[in-house]
């Protein structure tokens, strides 16, 4: 190993290996870290535990080097952090396992572990990395043979070996940003033992979860973020779900059924209203089968976490899954199999997708092209496409949704988010669907933006759309006259009126409602 | 149309507007091209020479055309040139009596016109196929079959060039009319009907969103594997087409018909804006390309640059001309 660089050894006694006071970091208008304090202590798993939007990924790119905060101070093994720009320093001090795979799958593991820090000679001897890899793996205790190609590693076992890399690497403090989301049950019980022995050699684990049930199994000490700020410190033997469930959730919500008042607000649908999605859908990683009766007028919420089926699930629904069993009655017709996008778009099947930039908008096209996109064969008379009915309906798009643009024929490209979005949202509404699937409409939208587009969908609500809602946001979720919670491919929970703590706690993988199913 | 006079009246100025897109940022250098042609030599501005060009730029342009279509899809078609020459070696050879190399299969020259464009779109399709249904690269897919299908023009022909082509095939290559070579006057027209059909119809407006975001035309609804096989079937119909034009052209069918063309055909679609990665460019912006390139050689021809250097020259002002449109901002999509 490269000689360990001196303020590490200066402050080997040094008791916390973090230390943040009053950390404030901007983003443009926005405040991500709002005089956020966390003392990481040598030698312990903290759990780092928050919504999104909280401040975690932010204070992640604070203690890996890849931002400086704007004010506070912020003490790494003692002694002031090294400049941004001195990777090979953060790398020795800090490593952080994303929840992307960060491995090049082609190459070997011992490739991977050693990748740009070859040592010395010119010409690389496989047989002394593989030995090198070799004796570090098993002196972390990782039962993974060197020569191994990371692609044939399950998720788990690529886990261990960029931990393995990051602790090779120099550094003993590793970072783990949501390690269990894509990992199944057992894959999670390893990891968990692992961590736990690692740390009784010194490790010290920044450990981030969306799962509070880990937390106790995994970590000492907790830190709940909240708006980019501290809100609860505490032992994480000690604390209780509820406690930390509220941390999170804020005083301010705790309690108030989300639903209510948007039920207020909406009268219950008359009795004869049809049913125009009823489907039972069923995708390989899910235990569960997807359960869906619809009528006009309807919203219904899937809520989960990343890797919780959700997503997938809706996609199904989409056309967008080419495997899946069960069976889809779309305006009392069952739908032909294979159910692809083009199919789905045709009958009445619309989706506004999650990621507007990689899979929603075309952005060498201009606002007028991408709202029609689904719909040209509407705006086309004869053989050609009717431009002024195309224009007209472009530009009643832009006055209700209210995009702000100098002309419907600029590029959206050049759009801010919220716009996009409501592009995208006019995109979704043209071909005139009967259901809508909305994936986090308003994620990445300034706050003006995100009414608009609730107003927009409650409105072609009104006038019989059926909507499904995907997101993990309590805020989004309100919208929904029920919502269905999803934890690691099972449902949890379908109910009506839950409050914020309950939505919370229930995608955690806790139901504080004692009406359990 | 429409049942609105003015829509009517405006239609035709839209399809000026679209022949007018940013992409003729690179009219300045044509304009160079030509003075500097005409300072050279006086013989540039002659009838007899711009016929030459027109008639070339037709035939490399209707090649260039169906592969813009392939390109703003978002995909590659490299094979194009060995359709350019295989397609109207088909036709002919069928047609052919056992006297010359060929098998007399058809009777009539029209069948064998048919056999010509039906070898085009049966190319094409094959490519679709590789492309599309089984995700190859389309690189390296269509490199593969420009190698077979050139090969299978020398196999057939054993390296020897076809002659006395019936007179029904070499019409549109070499015949007059109002005062302009008919493949000229076959090139406008499909650079107008492929003009408006990008732009206005919406199988045109699907190709560009397929390019741009495939993904995002999937979302739409768009059968992004239907239009992907279409472009593959339409430019293999092009480049048989242009063949078949060369070829009347040069009134027989070398073995290497079409040779090395595809470069010449990608050249032209760049300097005239298309983007390799899909989504950008216009026909009319790809035609503007093909006219440059071929005034160029066309200069080089006249100013008696010696027949050997001529390709390194085209190469060395190819760079010349795609930095000029990088600073003029035409390749913006690149």
């Amino acid at each position: 190993m490269a000689a360990r660089p001196e303020y590490s050894n200066a402050s080997a006694a040094s008791e916390q290996i973090v230390k943040i006071d009053g950390a404030v970091k901007r983003f443009g208008g926005t405040t991500a870290l709002n005089g956020l304090s966390i003392e990481i202590r040598r030698g312990e798993s903290h759990g780092l535990i928050g919504r999104n939007g909280a401040g975690k990924s932010t204070l992640v790119s604070v203690l890996t080097g890849l931002r400086a905060i704007d004010s506070g101070t912020f003490l790494l093994n003692g002694s002031a952090p090294p400049a941004l720009s001195d990777r090979n320093a953060w790398r020795e001090a800090v490593a952080c396992v994303y929840q992307h795979r960060t491995l090049v799958p082609d190459l070997s593991v011992a490739e991977n572990l050693y990748l740009g820090r070859y040592q010395g000679k010119r010409v690389i001897s496989w047989r002394a990395l593989n030995r090198e890899a070799a004796a570090a793996l098993e002196s972390w205790n990782i039962p993974i043979l060197p020569t191994t190609q990371v692609r044939d590693l399950g998720v788990g076992e690529a886990q261990m070996v960029e931990i393995a890399r990051a602790l090779s690497q120099g550094s003993r403090f590793v970072i783990l940003d949501e390690p269990t989301a894509q990992l199944i049950t057992s894959e999670i019980d390893q990891l968990i033992t692992r961590v736990n022995e690692l740390r009784e050699r010194g490790v010290t684990f920044l450990f981030i979860s969306h799962h509070l049930d880990e937390v106790p199994r995994v970590c000492d000490a907790v830190t709940v973020l909240r708006n980019g700020r501290d809100v609860l410190h505490g032992d994480a033997q000690k604390l209780s779900t509820g406690q930390i469930v509220s941390a999170m959730v804020g005083d301010e919500a705790t309690g108030i059924a989300l639903t209510a008042s948007e039920h207020v607000a909406r009268p219950a649908l008359p009795p004869k209203t049809p049913v125009v999605l009823k489907a039972q859908v069923k995708v390989g990683a899910c235990q569960d089968a997807l359960d869906l009766s619809l009528r006009a007028g309807e919203v219904v919420g899937l809520a989960g976490h990343s890797g919780s089926g959700s997503r997938h699930m809706a996609l199904a629904l989409a056309g967008h899954v080419s495997r899946w069993s069960g069976e889809i009655v779309l305006n009392g017709k069952t739908v032909p199999k294979p159910w692809n996008p083009g199919t789905a778009v045709a009958r009445g099947m619309a989706l506004l997708p999650e990621d507007r930039i990689k899979t929603g908008l075309v952005g060498s096209m201009s606002i007028e092209d991408n709202i029609t996109l689904p719909s040209l064969k509407a705006f086309s008379k004869r053989v050609l496409i009717d431009r002024r009915a195309r224009k007209k309906f472009a530009e009643d798009n832009r006055a209700d949704l209210g995009i702000v643009c100098h002309s419907i024929k600029q590029g959206v490209g050049e759009l801010s988010g919220g716009n996009q979005q409501k592009v995208l949202l006019g995109s979704a509404l043209s071909s005139n669907p009967s259901v809508l699937i909305l994936f986090h409409p308003t994620a990445g939208v300034d706050i003006a933006s995100k009414a608009t587009i609730l107003e927009i969908v409650e409105r072609h609500r009104r006038e019989g759309l059926a909507v499904v809602l995907v997101s993990d946001e309590p805020e989004e979720l309100a919208f929904c006259d029920r919502v269905q919670v999803w934890v690691r491919g099972r449902k949890v929970i379908e109910k009506s009126g839950m409050s914020e703590e309950e939505l919370v706690s229930a995608m955690e993988g806790f139901h504080l409602s004692p009406e359990l199913p | 149309m429409t049942h609105n006079p003015i829509a009517g009246a405006v239609a035709p100025k839209r399809v000026l507007s679209d022949l007018l897109q940013p992409e003729w940022a690179i009219l300045p250098v044509l304009v160079v091209v030509m003075i500097v042609g005409a300072a050279l030599n006086s013989s540039f501005l002659s009838y007899d020479n711009f016929y030459g060009v027109v008639q070339q730029a037709s035939e490399l342009g209707i090649l260039t055309m169906g592969l813009t279509v392939v390109l703003i899809a978002g995909k590659f078609d490299l094979s194009l040139e060995s359709t350019f020459g295989l397609a109207p070696m088909v036709g002919v050879y069928c047609l052919l009596d056992a006297g010359g190399s060929g098998l007399n299969l058809a009777g009539s020259p029209f069948l064998a016109l048919i056999a010509i464009f039906l070898t085009g779109a049966v190319i094409g399709a094959f490519n679709g196929i590789l492309v599309v249904y089984l995700k190859f690269n389309a690189f390296i897919a269509t490199l593969a079959t420009l190698i077979l299908l050139r090969g299978i023009s020398l196999g057939l022909t054993r390296g020897e060039t076809l002659s006395d082509l019936p007179p029904l095939l070499t019409y549109p290559g070499e015949a007059t009319a109002l005062g302009a070579p008919v493949s000229f006057l076959v090139a406008v027209g499909l650079l107008i009907i492929l003009t408006v059909f990008m732009s206005r119809h919406r199988i045109g407006r699907m190709l560009y969103a397929v390019g741009g975001n495939p993904q995002a035309a999937r979302v739409a609804g768009i059968p992004v594997e239907r239009i992907l096989m279409g472009v593959f079937v339409v430019a293999g119909v092009l480049a048989a087409l242009a063949g078949l034009l060369q070829a009347g052209r040069i009134a027989s069918i070398p073995s290497s018909l079409g040779q090395n063309l595809i470069f010449n055909a990608f050249a032209a679609a760049v300097l005239g804006g298309v983007s390799l990665n899909g989504g950008r460019g216009t026909i009319a912006g790809a035609c503007g390309g093909v006219l440059l390139l071929v005034l160029i050689q066309d200069v080089l021809v006249l100013s008696q640059v010696p027949a050997y250097w001529i390709n390194a020259t085209t190469g060395g002002i190819i760079l010349v001309a795609l930095f000029i449109s990088k600073i003029s901002g035409a390749d913006k999509a690149n």
